[in-house]
């Protein structure tokens, strides 16, 4: 129970926490709009 | 849920929605969910115990876990109990009082937009009813106000406004008008799929949640549609929505016949009645403000052009 406890947690902290960084990083790398 | 459309009124028309929306929406789950319950459930386990984490959390609800378990576990922790609790319900504050003006800034930018309020007026306007609001449910809190607040307006209506919102969106906007707006001047491109997720699973998914909301048996689904068949009659939870609107299970009397007091009853009716009043209120102001705003257009378009 506790390995496979483990699998999961960190298959879902990876999945998720991977996925919610690579938008950041994303977001951090767009260059800012023009005002006009 | 309003309060989004309140701040797309402040987007350019080339602006990103795609990936700013998919950004916060994923890193809002990650800390919320992932990371919250990583941290909270193996620490309220150690504790208190699985068997009183399970009752805590019943029901979806993590309001007995911050309110509840966190301050029973700091009580434990000796000279550094005072200080985590300081930290944590000074975090919790700030949650709470950044999320309240988030939600504040549609009712004062109404104010000032459709009635011509000054921002101090709007604002003081905005303060008094809150805590008008916020008071009833303070001192009516043992008669179950509070959580008739929490379930009319934090459940229900969000089930009720999303379905809505979909609907528009997907059906009466239209899905292909949606599309090229979500992704006009997108730094993100969408999978295509999406599509079909916002016209038909999601309309879908949400609307059985609302009929199994609405029509929860006390018993299984499968016992209920027989008691439906042979009795004719639908065994409501007291938890459903026509549940409790009707009361299910208690004698639906106002007032106490021994001793003539009110009862939870009546308080949970009256704040169903100031809850109704609310948002009738509100929404006369909007009819008011929108008719308001067709007589200036036609003004300003000769009384030709009508909205």
């Amino acid at each position: 129970v506790t390995t496979s406890a483990w699998i999961l947690l960190i298959t879902t902290w990876s999945i998720v926490g991977g996925f919610s960084v690579y938008l950041v990083a994303r977001v951090l790398r767009t260059p800012p709009r023009d005002e006009d | 849920m309003g309060s989004i459309h309140c701040y797309a009124a402040y987007l350019r028309e080339r602006d990103d929605i795609a990936l700013n929306a998919t950004t916060a929406g994923s890193v809002n789950e990650f800390v919320e969910v992932i990371l919250g319950s990583s941290v909270l459930i193996p620490i309220a386990t150690a504790y208190l115990g699985l068997a009183a984490v399970q009752s805590a959390t019943a029901g979806g609800s993590g309001f007995g876990l911050a309110f509840l378990t966190l301050p029973t576990l700091f009580n434990q922790w000796g000279w550094f109990g005072p200080i985590a609790g300081a930290m944590w319900f000074g975090l919790l504050f700030f949650a709470g009082i950044t999320s309240s003006l988030a939600m504040g800034q549609p009712v004062v930018a109404f104010l000032k937009d459709e009635f011509a309020a000054r921002q101090s007026v709007a604002a003081l306007v905005f303060g008094t009813c809150t805590l008008v609001l916020g008071m009833m449910c303070v001192i009516l809190y043992p008669g179950g106000t509070f959580d008739e607040f929490d379930f009319w307006t934090g459940t229900f209506s969000l089930i009720i406004f999303a379905f809505a919102e979909v609907i528009i969106f997907g059906w009466i906007f239209g899905i292909e008008r949606g599309w090229a707006e979500i992704n006009k001047g997108a730094d993100l491109r969408l999978p295509g799929f999406f599509k079909y997720v916002i016209k038909y699973v999601t309309p879908t998914f949400i609307g059985a949640v609302l009929l199994a909301a609405l029509i929860k048996p006390s018993v299984g689904w499968g016992a209920a549609f027989h008691a439906l068949t042979t009795t004719g009659s639908w065994p409501f939870d007291p938890g459903s929505v026509i549940g409790k609107l009707i009361h299910v299970g208690t004698d639906w009397s106002w007032f106490d016949v021994k001793s003539g007091q009110v009862t939870r009853i009546f308080v949970e009716d009256l704040t169903r009645i100031v809850l109704i009043t609310v948002f009738a209120l509100i929404a006369a102001l909007v009819r008011k403000a929108w008719r308001g705003r067709v007589i200036t257009h036609e003004v300003q378009a000769g009384g030709d052009v009508k909205l």
